[in-house]
Order: structure tokens, then C-alpha cells, then sequence
């Protein structure tokens, strides 16, 4: 790739990022967020942002569905933490991870001890 | 230091080398680079993606923290094969000064934690030009 260019600048004409998406669904008494792309420092503060919207329906349970990211920065988790003590004594603060990308992450830097996080919707929605 | 001309002529065709201005916008072009240039140089998945991710978390801290005080930084991101060691070399240099860590309210400050569970040698060299981190993980035996 870059052998026959040894020094280059990033190329500005490639795509842009995929981003991230973020779907809020209904789930009885609970909002769910489906989130989906990569959370990392340009992304983060839009994460937060859906977070606080959703928040702000004062749903009894809300689930952050990580299951379709593929990417999870310390930005991405600094964002989650700050949701997670906002909405202490509010609402029930739930996240969804499983895998390398995210599960991993949150896991090595001790997130995982701080916030509740299940491998599937099912088991978010229904924990007591 | 100079950042305008270098001689970087006899990079080996393996290794990579971008400088790029230390903003957001510009990580996650260079995160999609490092995850090509890991396959190709032979990594396990697992490393792969640990190498990519603790290298944006390197990048990350040079854009937060490094230039708060100027407009505008660079930073370089470079990757060696180490073919002797049977390793690669991720480097990344900023050329401002890193503001001591804000007391830690939980938020923030997991990115060198990070960085230090994705690989199993890391360093981090603060000088009066700047800072590099330097990161390490084995090249795949069947590679």
C-alpha cells in the first residue's frame, strides 16, 4: 500500500467514515437504543446525545445495544459512564456487549465492575 | 526539530508512515490504514484489532491532550516490521506537551489503561518537543 509512496498524507478523497447510527425503539416501559457503527472520539458526542434525548422520556429501563458496534473507543466509554451516573436513582441504566470489540474494551479497563452489562437485549430488558 | 522535510526515502515497502494534523476527523481514516497494514503484515485477529484500537487510543490522547493550547498540531503514525524480533513497532509522536491528567472524576483517563491492556510492552517517552508511544505485538507464527 504505501511502498510505492513511502510518506503520505491520509487520503482525503476516500469516503467519509461510516459513522454511527442510533435507532430508539419502544420496548414497553423501556427505550431501547439500537446503536451500530463505531463510537470513538468524533462519534462519542453524538452517542451522548441520543442517550440524554432518551433519557429525557424518563423510561423506567433504558438499553444501550452496543451487539451491532464494531468499534469502542475510551471516548465511546467515557460517554457511557457519565449516562450511567446521570441516570443513578432515575432510571435503570443498561448496556448490551458481547465480543472483542466492545465487550473486550469496557472489560479491560474495569468498566465491566461499574455498570451492568449483558450479552443479549433479552436478558437486559429482563433482569430485574 | 523539523517537521517540513524529512528523508524518507528508504522506508522499507512493509512499514507505514502517515503525518496527518492531530484532529478527530482524521483518526478514523488512519484506524481503517492500520487495520489493512496488520492484515497484510501477518497478525493474529486478535492482535489486529488490539493494535488498532490502542493505536487510536494513542492518536486520541495526542488530539485531546498534546495541542490544547495551539490551533492546530501534527502528528506522525508509523509501523515497522521487526522481522528478527518477530514483531511490529507502532510508534505514534505528537509535538506538543501533554496537560497533566484532570483529576479523575471516572470520565475520562481510560485511554492509557487501555493502551496498556491491548499490548504486553508499551512505552511512553515524554520529551520537551513532544510525546511517542511506542507499542509491540508478535507478528503470527503461520503467517
Amino acid at each position: 500500500m504505501v511502498s510505492s509512496e513511502p510518506f503520505r498524507d491520509a487520503d482525503q478523497s476516500k469516503p467519509a467514515a461510516p459513522g454511527l447510527s442510533v435507532l430508539v425503539e419502544p420496548h414497553g416501559e423501556a427505550v431501547v437504543l439500537n446503536v451500530a457503527g463505531e463510537i470513538d472520539l468524533a462519534t462519542a458526542p453524538q452517542l451522548g446525545d441520543s442517550i440524554n434525548a432518551a433519557m429525557e422520556q424518563r423510561p423506567e429501563t433504558l438499553v444501550v445495544d452496543l451487539s451491532q458496534v464494531d468499534f469502542l473507543a475510551s471516548a465511546g466509554m467515557a460517554v457511557l459512564i457519565g449516562c450511567h451516573q446521570q441516570a443513578k436513582g432515575n432510571l435503570r441504566f443498561r448496556i448490551v456487549a458481547t465480543g472483542s470489540a466492545t465487550f473486550r474494551p469496557m472489560e479491560l479497563t474495569g468498566m465491566t465492575d461499574e455498570i451492568s452489562i449483558y450479552p443479549t437485549r433479552d436478558e437486559a430488558l429482563a433482569a430485574d | 526539530m523539523n517537521l517540513g522535510h524529512q528523508n524518507l526515502d528508504n522506508l522499507p515497502a512493509e512499514d507505514l508512515h502517515f503525518r496527518v494534523p492531530a484532529v478527530a476527523g482524521r483518526l478514523a481514516g488512519l484506524r481503517r490504514e492500520l487495520a489493512q497494514w496488520a492484515a497484510r503484515v501477518g497478525l493474529s485477529d486478535e492482535d489486529a484489532e488490539a493494535l488498532v484500537l490502542a493505536s487510536y487510543e494513542a492518536m486520541a490522547n495526542s488530539v485531546e491532550h498534546a495541542y490544547r493550547d495551539q490551533t492546530q498540531g501534527l502528528l506522525d503514525l508509523r509501523g515497522e516490521v521487526d522481522e528478527e524480533a518477530g514483531r511490529v513497532i507502532i510508534t505514534v509522536t505528537d509535538y506538543g506537551q501533554w496537560q497533566p491528567p484532570r483529576p479523575s472524576n471516572g470520565l475520562r483517563g481510560r485511554g492509557l489503561p487501555l493502551i496498556q491492556g491491548l499490548t504486553a510492552t508499551s512505552t511512553i517517552t515524554p520529551t520537551s518537543e513532544g510525546t511517542t508511544v511506542t507499542m509491540f505485538w508478535p507478528l503470527a507464527r503461520d503467517r
